[in-house]
């Protein structure tokens, strides 16, 4: 990590090189590491330390960006070379849009120093659970803490940090059973809590029964709903695919279309997340209401976005060449009932650890997906879980999921989304699942 | 040392000499340099002008057995991360109860590049633009259609493996890419076309000359038009019938349903919580019906132009063409030095990793299903009655890649060995040997070529590999589809 001095300072010595209109310099630096067990062995174990330069730059309805791990001798030289002839031989399009400065809401700086000891001697205890059991465990534990810098020539001067960890544990037999949670370093993931709900699902699904394809009520537990979400949030929570009309929200902003109970929002500074404060425009981020009280609401935006709307950035901005702004910091905001009740008051239903392998582009604007589920998938006959299933295919508009929740439980864990989600369990009515597999 | 203009063999031997005096078992050293245009026009606007170069080393260790890794951008660091590749490796050491062995490997001393005529990032870029705002014009003007894409993408790499075993391997690869794609939206009827391939079109080995060859104006009135023409076709009945696959979908449907259940990493549980495992059991080496006797599928990463070519993969093997399907039967795994220890083999060489951040691990090559011998025209023409489906929409599979489920952008009845009228959001589900076993007919090289696949995600932190597979269309028997 270079910090903020070094960072900007850097940045500041840039971006006076660079004799153009509008320009923008963004360094992002991040270092992570990650350690991957399977078979109750760590067979994978790595770290990387990286550092991208993003410059941006535009003149008239022209612009270019260019960016770099590389900032020796020629090279970034040469590159900014590049930046010129990319620009002036152009037609004139677009205007490179740049944000105004603005202050940056104080933050806990979290920080660390990864280590993989600590990351192998979690892994060992999780061997030795399965090693009891006589079964395989298989995860990851992955921690990472970076910095994004930004100056722009409107005087823009930006500088934020984030850290967090990532644990995933899975076990596997006769059967198979999955958990994971994003915590804000590795000590603050109870792997003990993790790895005994992992276990448990392992032991319950052995010998699972076939079911026939149909529509079902079920309950999908927070991983599943964390897909979930992050379907909703790629396909229709950015203003680019509003305003190109790929987005259910071009179609319903403003109309409830939900129930009361379902309440999205965006917000890199709550604390219940991981804290992300600044996006690569260098713009702090906003709560962003995306459906409120079953109201559409959202989306998010980047600057160029914005613009368009005569609106202002919501902070919610990628590095180039991505030009499609999303939501990072996603919260589903919790129900009233323990998962349990909400189990033990359903009269027939499929429960759903996890999904595996979703994919909406069926039908972008309802987020019509498919996928699997996979590593814990169990029938409920009132108010008990009777039996494991073998894992379904669904074909379903996610929409419409979020149009039939009945039930959303009081506790939420924090996984993994397009960045980060705090999600609860949902109770979710006529579920369509289309096929089977054998396992 | 690691100032000014880098020799890259001299670099990777002064991280190797400092390694030994680490006192590691084995280690490697990749030094990478890749080069990146990508360029985007959508809707008149030159959306994406983005020039990426990023350049780095990755370190990996062998120590009591047990890997370690590290890597960095900051060349004057090679010492804090060659130790920190090493306290890796002796963190993995603590749950290992069996030592790491690598099947043997030739000592490889050589350069390898792949041939192209005309050096991408030479051409100008007013030439690349006039060609992408003209495609793009050319559908815009079709009425009915409401956004446009078109884009063209260029690769470089430049790279050095060396190993502590003395194998010293300099490459160079170049790749070109492009596509365009027409979007006609009415409501909630959403409905593309794209040429060559979607998402982005298609890639190969080589440079401006594939981007001429590909005619991206020549065809774009066509696609717009069927944009448009799907809003008013109706959806696919469900039903179960006779499939013709079109070469860029069947292409898919290799990578998701043999390249990456042959991946012998994924078979030994090595990716189980994450991409998951596979069907391909051990056990079944050698006697599984995987399809019908017609299919033969290879891993080949001797093909000229695949986009998952190379001369020699990230653990310094030589590239190979071997058998995954024979006759229809199983017959063949991915392997790395690794894995390749547990058949009792030599690896296969088909270890790559996503840059030097990222360790090597198991990835397609080409995979590549062999050529029949029915001409396409005849292929369509044998057929009484059927659907032909093209160019991907969707795809999913579980966790051992049996059932599958794809969706395509357009489908075309197939009456009495002609092809009839169009079927919007069209797709097609299946158990992966069941579907393969009822493959009765597969086109002839005429129509044979190596799609190329660049966003091929495995491994944690995920990967991105380029990857290819050649294909001519096939027919498949009594399978299950639908329209949503």
């Amino acid at each position: 990590m270079w910090g903020e001095d070094r960072a900007l300072s850097f940045l500041k010595d840039l971006i006076k090189k660079l004799p153009y209109e509008r320009k923008e310099v963004c360094l992002h630096i991040n270092s992570q590491e990650l350690t991957r067990y399977a078979n109750n062995i760590i067979h994978q174990n790595v770290a990387e330390e990286n550092l991208n330069l993003y410059i941006r730059v535009g003149e008239g309805n022209k612009k270019v960006a260019i960016s770099t791990s590389n900032l020796e001798g020629k090279s970034l030289e040469n590159l900014i070379k590049d930046l010129d002839t990319l620009l002036k031989s152009q037609p004139d399009t677009e205007e490179l849009y740049l944000p105004d400065p603005e202050p940056i809401p104080s933050y806990e700086k979290k920080t660390f120093d990864p280590s993989p000891e600590k990351r192998a001697d979690i892994v060992k205890k999780l061997i030795d659970k399965a090693e009891k059991h006589n079964l395989n465990t298989f995860g990851a534990i992955s921690e990472e803490i970076g910095e994004i810098a930004v100056v722009n020539s409107k005087g823009l001067e930006s500088y934020g940090t984030y850290a967090y960890s990532h644990g995933k544990v899975m076990y596997m037999g006769d059967g198979s059973g999955y958990q994971e949670e994003i915590g804000k370093d590795v000590d603050s993931i109870d792997y003990e809590s993790l790895s005994e709900r992992a276990l448990q699902k392992c032991i319950d699904s052995k010998n699972p029964q076939e079911i026939d394809p149909g529509i079902y009520t079920v309950i999908l537990e927070p991983l599943a709903v964390g897909e979930l979400l992050e379907q909703i949030a790629y396909f229709g929570f950015s203003a680019k695919a509003v305003q190109e009309k790929r987005s259910f929200i071009s179609l319903y902003q403003g109309q409830k279309i939900f129930k009361d109970n379902i309440t999205i929002y965006d917000n890199g500074y709550d604390p219940n997340g991981i804290i992300f404060p600044i996006d690569f425009e260098g713009v702090p981020k906003k709560h962003v209401d995306l459906i409120k009280n079953g109201i559409v609401m959202g989306p998010v935006y980047d600057t160029t976005t914005a613009v368009k709307e005569g609106k202002n950035s919501t902070g919610h901005a990628l590095p180039p060449p991505s030009t499609y702004p999303l939501p990072f910091n996603l919260f589903f905001v919790a129900g009233e009932k323990p998962l349990s009740k909400i189990i033990s008051e359903t009269e027939k239903g499929i429960l759903v650890t996890r999904f595996h392998y979703v994919n909406a582009f069926l039908d972008p604007i309802r987020v019509l997906a498919t996928g699997m589920t996979r590593d814990g998938t169990f029938l409920i006959e009132n108010g008990k879980i009777t039996k494991p299933l073998k894992n379904l295919r669904f074909t379903q508009s996610f929409i419409e999921v979020l149009s039939n929740v009945e039930e959303i439980s009081k506790e939420t864990y924090l996984v993994p989304n397009i960045g980060f989600a705090r999600v609860p369990a949902i109770k979710v009515l006529a579920f369509n699942f289309t096929g089977k597999t054998e396992f | 040392m690691m100032k000014g203009v880098r020799n890259l063999i001299e670099t990777g031997k002064e991280i190797l000499n400092y390694l030994s005096r680490l006192g590691v078992d084995y280690a490697d050293v990749r030094i990478v340099k890749r080069l990146k245009e990508e360029i985007e026009v959508k809707n008149g606007i030159l959306e994406t002008a983005v020039k990426n170069e990023t350049y780095g080393y990755g370190i990996r260790v062998l120590y009591n057995g047990a890997w370690g890794f590290a890597s960095s951008f900051d060349f004057s660091q090679y010492k804090k991360v060659a130790e920190k590749a090493l306290i890796i490796a002796k963190a993995s050491a603590k749950t290992n109860k069996k030592r790491v062995a690598l099947a043997p490997a030739e000592i490889i001393k050589a350069k390898w590049s792949n041939s192209y005529q005309i050096d991408p990032f030479l051409v100008p870029f007013e030439k690349k633009l006039d060609l992408l705002f003209t495609a793009d014009k050319t559908m815009r003007e079709v009425k009915g259609i409401t956004l446009t894409e078109s884009s063209l993408s260029f690769f470089r790499e430049d790279k050095v493996f060396l190993s502590s075993e003395g194998t010293e391997i300099e490459q160079s690869i170049l790749e070109s890419g492009g596509g365009i794609t027409a979007y006609a939206i009415e409501g909630s009827d959403i409905q593309r076309r794209s040429y060559p391939n979607s998402f982005g079109g298609d890639f190969r080995k080589g440079g401006w000359e594939f981007i001429e060859d590909l005619d991206l104006v020549g065809h774009a009135e066509k696609i717009a038009k069927e944009a448009v023409s799907l809003l008013s076709a109706e959806p696919l009945p469900e039903m179960v019938t006779t499939l013709i696959l079109d070469g860029t979908q069947l292409a898919l449907q290799v990578h998701e349903s043999c390249g990456h259940p042959t991946e012998l990493d994924r078979v030994l549980g090595m990716e189980a919580s994450f991409a998951g495992t596979s069907f391909l059991t051990l056990e079944k080496r050698g006697n599984f019906q995987y399809g019908s006797e017609i299919v033969n599928i290879v891993a080949d990463a001797t093909h000229p132009y695949g986009l998952g070519s190379f001369g020699y993969d990230d653990e310094g093997i030589p590239a190979q063409r071997s058998y995954l399907v024979k006759d229809g039967i199983f017959v063949g795994y991915l392997t790395s030095r690794e894995t390749a220890t547990i058949l009792g083999e030599k690896s296969n060489g088909t270890m790559r990793a996503d840059g030097w951040n990222r360790i090597p691990i198991i990835r397609m090559t080409n995979i590549n299903l062999l050529p029949g011998n029915i001409p396409f025209e005849d292929l369509i023409a044998s057929t009484e009655e059927g659907v032909y489906m093209a160019v991907n929409k969707n795809w999913s599979i579980d966790d051992k890649r049996l059932n599958f489920h794809f969706g395509c952008e357009i489908a075309y009845e197939i009456k009495d060995g002609k092809i009839g009228k169009i079927y919007k959001n069209p797709y097609y589900t299946g158990i992966t040997y069941e579907f393969w076993r009822s493959c009765d007919a597969i086109a002839d090289e005429k129509s044979w070529r190596v799609w190329g696949v660049p966003n091929c995600g495995k491994g944690e932190p995920i990967q991105v590999a380029r990857v290819g597979h050649g294909v001519s269309p096939a027919r498949f028997r009594k399978v299950k589809v639908g329209g949503k």
